[in-house]
């Protein structure tokens, strides 16, 4: 009897613990799977999800725009899944392992070699191919291609350009922002505060710790300063050129004239930071940025984000122009998805025009926000906006000659290679010249694999 | 029945141990499968890895074999090599410091007689805070420009420092939030120990004479020993796979002068999407860990002569 009830108890351990294991394998819960929620069908029910990385605020007024979807599809549910941007490439290769995971992915177009090189998202269908070829400029629609393949519908563009505090320009003495290098040296000398040795406001902000946070505002300097970084068919580094060299120089002036102080440019995980509370707390006087965090800004300064104005990049003496640089996003489709041409029509609709002349309500989703919408009817429909806003006015002004970041494999390992080598320089722990060496021989190696 | 009772009691007692062996079989199945599933197929399957060219979106069967590559390319890349040595000052600062003053607090928690609970819970309470959270606060408390530590060091009339953003600084900073958060299991498991030496010994030094530093080191040492053994272990393997303070307070920077290896193979597997190298890396990691160990255990069994 005692050695029944021993085998009776080890046997239900056994099973408890298996099937333990099996609940616990779950990790996202909720909705279920794309292949068992729904055929595609008409009238049969669809669940699309998005997975994307906006914040909760901007998730419940996405889905606020798009419910007229459901009025008109019945059967069709929106769904949003949200993570941090730091953790929004893990979790797609996450639901690629499992083979499920959601229908639509929201993608920065940096991962498109990655992505499509391993048939994670699908190309755009013809009907849809000629849509967005026609809907959008040649650029744009070339910063969603790959391989000659376009792989979605763009939603927005992020450009650079110079931020400042014009109270703080005010109280120095300075009535415009700087035009060039010189200025640029000059005005943040002059803008930059110490007590008792210690830098309370500094002149010219950096960001540390953040790759691409670290290296866009430095490549914007180096184009408006004549350079590239990569060569046009994007085979071989630029960085062993006087133009960048004059850049990074420019870097260690300002870090040693006291006016750049890189330990005020801390970034967090969430690529936000000490770096920006130093801005909006007028500590920091001028720093390189996207319009991304225009709403940031806005909803951290109350007030106070009317001294904020924003300047196209200082030209280098090299230079003949300000040259930004851009990056976009896009709307593709999971190739795992069991509903993918429920998933093109519903992004079409988004992303057309909801009557003659007027915005989408992609267009009017991003405006809200403060980022540039790329389609161009909707640049077109929201163009006094754009010009009116003189925050936002700049940042269109210079994507006219604003360059692409380089769409190519293994660019989240170039650009954090880069960034190391900055942040050498901006720790004075190696001269521009010997950084650049570096950078220019990793980067190729990295390019050559 | 009679051939029952007649039955060699040899035989019967080979009987009940297999049954025996059956049931604690059965009854370790559950956390054999478990093992299994969770540590010796990951282990099986980096090594598998290691020698493969995998992005982690396509079929890791499918991904083309590349030899021992990556344990050639490793050693070439210096921000691995940056990694590994602090790693190891890392791993080299939490045995020197987390040990000694772990028993230190579990010394003074053996020896305060008011509400003992509340100074055990107040050591043990970071072991148990979110390590998330935890690095969160640590980081606004090391931030240069707003932090207390820095506004504390001036009210003190010294000179702030730049800690988490200082790359000479950033280990430390690092170095301190771990003592921090370590200290209270390890002087658990030490107070443990300490109480575990029976009150005879410390008699019959003090009727011998000894004083009390005589007592900690010909006594208190020595029976602890077991215990250190396994703190030291724990120490280093714990900090060989240092991870979150790293990623939350300082993502390995300012220019990787806090990377260390657990978090460069996080990066390079889930942000280069290169699961290869980084699993090559995470073999390195495993074998010194494991020479670490076996060290440490054989360096321990030398003095036993004590």
């Amino acid at each position: 009897m005692k050695k029944l009830a021993l085998f009776v108890l080890a046997a239900c351990l056994l099973i408890a613990g298996c099937s333990g294991g099996k609940s616990g394998g779950n990790g996202d819960g909720g909705a279920s799977s794309p292949g068992a929620s729904s055929g595609t069908g008409s009238g049969e029910p669809v669940t699309l999800r998005i997975l994307t990385h906006w914040d909760a605020a901007n998730t419940n007024a996405f889905l606020q725009k798009v419910a007229a979807y459901k009025d008109a599809n019945p059967n069709v549910t929106i769904q949003v899944e949200t993570v941090p941007f730091g953790d929004l490439l893990k979790r797609i290769t996450a639901s690629n392992l499992s083979g499920g995971g959601a229908d639509i992915y929201h993608i920065y177009n940096a991962w498109l070699p990655e992505l499509s090189g391993s048939k994670s998202i699908v190309p755009a269908p013809d009907a849809y191919k000629s849509d967005i070829v026609s809907a959008y400029g040649e650029n744009i629609v070339s910063s969603v291609s790959y391989n000659g393949q376009i792989y979605g519908y763009p939603t927005e563009l992020t450009g650079y350009a110079l931020n400042y505090n014009k109270r703080l320009f005010e109280e120095a003495g300075i009535s415009a922002p700087p035009g060039n290098w010189d200025e640029l040296l000059d005005y943040a000398q002059r803008l930059t505060k110490k007590e008792n040795g210690q830098t309370v406001q500094q002149g010219f902000g950096v960001i540390i710790g953040w790759d691409s946070g670290v290296v866009h505002p430095w490549l914007t300097l180096l184009q408006s300063n004549g350079g590239r970084f990569l060569s046009e068919d994007l085979s071989t580094t630029e960085l062993d050129t006087p133009q960048a060299l004059e850049a990074l120089e420019l870097y260690r002036k300002l870090v040693e004239s006291g006016a750049t102080n890189p330990e005020m440019g801390l970034s967090n995980a969430s690529t936000t930071g000490p770096y920006m509370n130093n801005f909006e707390l007028g500590k920091t006087a001028m720093i390189i940025m996207a319009n991304w965090w225009k709403g940031s800004l806005q909803a951290t300064m109350g007030d106070r984000f009317q001294d904020v104005a924003t300047a196209p990049i200082p030209v280098g003496p090299s230079g003949s122009k300000p040259v930004s640089l851009f990056y976009s996003w896009l709307y593709a489709i999971s190739a795992f998805s069991k509903q993918q041409e429920e998933a093109w029509k519903f992004l079409q609709w988004l992303n057309s025009p909801q009557g003659e002349g007027q915005s989408s309500i992609q267009g009017d989703w991003l405006m809200a926000q403060g980022i540039i919408p790329s389609r161009l009817s909707d640049q077109e429909a929201h163009k006094a906006n754009l010009q009116d806003d003189p925050f936002m006015k700049t940042y269109v002004d210079l994507l006219k000659d604003a360059r692409s970041f380089p769409v190519i494999p293994r660019a989240a390992e170039i650009t954090s290679t880069l960034q190391g080598h900055i942040e050498q320089v901006l720790y004075s722990r190696a001269t521009p010249a010997d950084a650049l060496k570096a950078a220019s021989s990793d980067i190729q190696k990295l390019i050559s694999q | 029945m009679k051939e029952g009772q007649t039955k060699p009691p040899e035989k019967r007692r080979k009987k009940r141990l297999e049954s025996h062996r059956l049931a604690a079989f059965l009854f370790l199945s559950p956390a054999l499968v478990f093992f299994a599933i969770f540590f010796v197929f990951p282990l099986v399957a980096t090594v598998y890895l290691s020698g493969r060219e995998w992005d982690l979106l396509g079929p890791a069967l499918e991904a083309p074999g590349v030899g021992f590559r990556h344990y050639v390319e490793i050693w070439q890349d210096d921000r691995f090599v940056k990694a590994l040595i602090n790693t190891f000052l890392y791993v080299l600062a939490c045995i020197a410091f987390m040990p000694p003053l772990a028993l230190g607090v579990a010394w003074m928690l053996n020896e305060v007689k008011v509400v003992p609970w509340f100074w055990r819970l107040l050591f043990f309470l970071p072991v148990v805070t979110s390590s998330v959270a935890m690095s969160l606060v640590w980081q606004y408390i090391f931030d240069p420009t707003y932090g207390p530590l820095n506004e504390a060091l001036k009210a003190l009339g010294l000179r702030p420092l730049g800690w988490i953003m200082d790359p000479d600084l950033s280990l430390v900073s690092l170095i301190i939030v771990s003592l921090w958060q370590g200290i209270g299991y390890h002087a658990i498991i030490y107070l443990a120990g300490l109480q575990g030496i029976p009150d005879d010994y410390y008699e019959a030094a003090t009727i011998d004479g000894a004083g009390a530093v005589r007592k900690f080191f010909h006594i208190t040492l020595p029976l602890l020993k077991p215990t250190s053994l396994f703190v030291f272990v724990m120490v280093a393997i714990n900090a060989f796979q240092a991870f979150t303070p790293f990623y939350v307070i300082t993502n390995g920077g300012p220019i990787d002068s806090s990377n260390v290896l657990g978090l460069y193979i996080y990066k390079t597997a889930f942000d280069f999407l290169n699961m290869g190298k980084a699993s090559a890396m995470a073999v390195v990691l495993f074998v010194l860990v494991v020479l670490v160990s076996v060290f440490q255990l054989r360096w321990f069994r030398r003095r036993e002569e004590f």
